[in-house]
């Protein structure tokens, strides 16, 4: 009798270990594909930069620039604004974006300096202005300079060492969660198997998947709910914008996923005591034993 | 006493899946703070370093600022932020009148004259070097002559400089400013022509040289 309660004991305690250890498992696996959906993924960047208006605001930043620009070389506002095309600078932005993910510095490798000297030059003709050789040359320094303002502007902050990171990154992630799936499923099907009353078993799976609903939930809901997101020092709108739309679909990201894990820790407590119920109702050797020593 | 084992059971099982997750929260929470514990010091002073008491305000019209034209006496002068007016400029034989910034990029000098922020503001005992456009706020710089007066009257004080020369200079040319003077000049500077078309790569310049105005301590000199 002893040696079995020593039995029982020594199994329990593998069990919490091996439930921790699941728990642990089943957490990095779920932020290795938060990951892979967020910060490895273009299209997660793309529909944020839509989502977050952070092309709007680079237009119009653009067209302040222009403008002043055009402040100093005697060209009004207008000419200067209609320069810019909203939704070129968006492709272009986008386009950008894609280009971090594909390893390139930059997608945008058309230069709209041609455009805009095009522009600028009808303007001084529609102004009866002389266009004498210095004042071609004067206009094609304008135009270049709004076109390395343009591709300053369009291109995002630090792509290059973001790009060199995320291919750097990209093959470990990968790698990392084929691992942690091993050692996750292994951990599991061993765990399910160490009891023959399955709901022991059962038991120690919702141990382990409310553990790590918590673990990825709640330090996330913390950050959420503490606002030091909204109160990110970015002096620069577009970027604020940008940044923290990421890092709010990130939490989601992470609260979405301890609200899955919660779900099936939920369903699994009721097949839990479905299990168990059955168990007891049909077990004689329960009764039996009603007043041996616990097991757990 | 099946009844009551079945309920302690019961009971026992209830607490179970509220403890147990909770332990193991707190012990992975443990061991990552073991395994990160070098990293959390500079992580939160940087993270602290980041942000704000408030969500940062954008689009806001510049706040209405207070001039000074009666201060005698400066002890200490906090730069402004970048795009920050602190003052206002006056040239009355160039008809200019112009709200000054601190910061001279491309949005600071559209809406006024705009400070380097590699040299220093009024008061500081050394050269500050000031710009503006041509086509808008120092179009009728040229019109400034050796001996008129240059006004600024800052948040913290009344600054009078008088024009002591001018020069059209290339604006790679670096003898024509010198920011390590160690005595307080003004300099204002814009491209020229003043009806250019398009970028030229000429500047013209505009010394000054100080007559009043409060200076912070010589001991201070060249800072607050």
């Amino acid at each position: 009798m002893n040696q079995q309660s020593k039995h029982f004991k020594g199994r329990s305690a593998v069990s919490i270990v091996l439930s921790f250890l699941f728990s642990i498992f089943i957490s990095v696996f779920a932020l290795l594909l938060i990951c892979l959906a967020t910060l490895l993924n273009p299209g997660y960047l793309t529909s944020h930069i839509q989502g977050s208006e952070y092309s709007q605001y680079r237009a119009e930043e653009l067209k302040e620039i222009f403008i002043s620009y055009g402040m100093a070389s005697n060209f009004d506002e207008k000419i200067m604004s209609s320069l810019i095309d909203p939704t070129q600078v968006q492709k272009d932005i986008l386009a950008n974006a894609q280009a971090i993910y594909k390893g390139q510095e930059e997608a945008v490798s058309a230069s709209h300096e041609q455009e805009f000297y095009d522009k600028l030059a009808q303007n001084v003709s529609d102004r009866d202005i002389s266009m004498t050789e210095e004042n071609k040359q004067a206009v094609r320094e304008l135009a270049k300079l709004c076109a390395e303002a343009y591709e300053t502007e369009v291109s995002l902050p630090a792509a290059s060492q973001v790009s060199n990171i995320l291919g750097k990154i990209k093959l470990p992630v990968w790698i990392a969660l084929g691992v942690d799936a091993v050692l996750m499923v292994f951990t599991g099907w061993y765990l399910f198997h160490l009891y023959r009353r399955r709901y022991r078993s059962i038991a120690y799976l919702i141990y382990a998947l409310s553990g790590s609903a918590l673990l990825i939930g709640l330090p996330g809901l913390v950050v959420l709910l503490s606002g030091r997101i909204a109160r990110l020092g970015i002096i620069n709108q577009a970027l604020y914008s940008l940044i923290t739309d990421y890092i709010y679909g990130v939490l989601s990201g992470l609260l979405w996923s301890a609200g899955v894990l919660l779900a099936i820790s939920i369903i699994l407590y009721f097949v839990w005591r479905a299990v168990r119920k059955k168990f007891i109702a049909n077990s004689q050797e329960y009764r039996l034993k009603s007043n041996a020593p616990k097991e757990y | 006493m099946e009844n009551g084992l079945f309920q302690k059971l019961k009971k026992s099982n209830g607490v179970k899946f509220i403890l147990y997750p909770i332990v193991f929260f707190i012990l992975s929470c443990l061991i990552l703070i073991l395994a990160l514990a070098p990293l959390m010091t500079p992580v939160f002073s940087i993270w602290d370093m980041i942000t704000l008491a408030e969500p940062p305000a954008f689009n806001q019209e510049d706040a209405p600022i207070t001039l000074n034209e009666n201060a005698t006496v400066v002890e200490k002068i906090v730069v402004p932020s970048d795009g920050e007016q602190y003052g206002e400029m006056e040239i009355p034989s160039a008809g200019i009148k112009a709200p000054v910034y601190y910061g001279d990029d491309a949005k600071t000098l559209r809406k006024g004259v705009g400070t380097y922020a590699g040299t220093y503001i009024p008061g500081q005992r050394r050269t500050i070097l000031m710009a503006a456009h041509n086509n808008t706020y120092f179009h009728t710089l040229g019109e400034a002559q050796v001996g008129d007066q240059i006004t600024i009257t800052t948040t913290y004080g009344k600054y009078v400089y008088e024009i002591t020369g001018s020069q059209v200079a290339l604006a790679t040319d670096k003898t024509a400013y010198d920011l390590t003077k160690e005595e307080e000049n003004l300099i204002l500077y814009t491209c020229y022509p003043f009806n250019a078309l398009g970028i030229t790569n000429r500047r013209y310049f505009v010394y000054a040289k100080y007559v009043s105005g409060p200076q912070v301590p010589l001991e201070t000199e060249g800072g607050n």
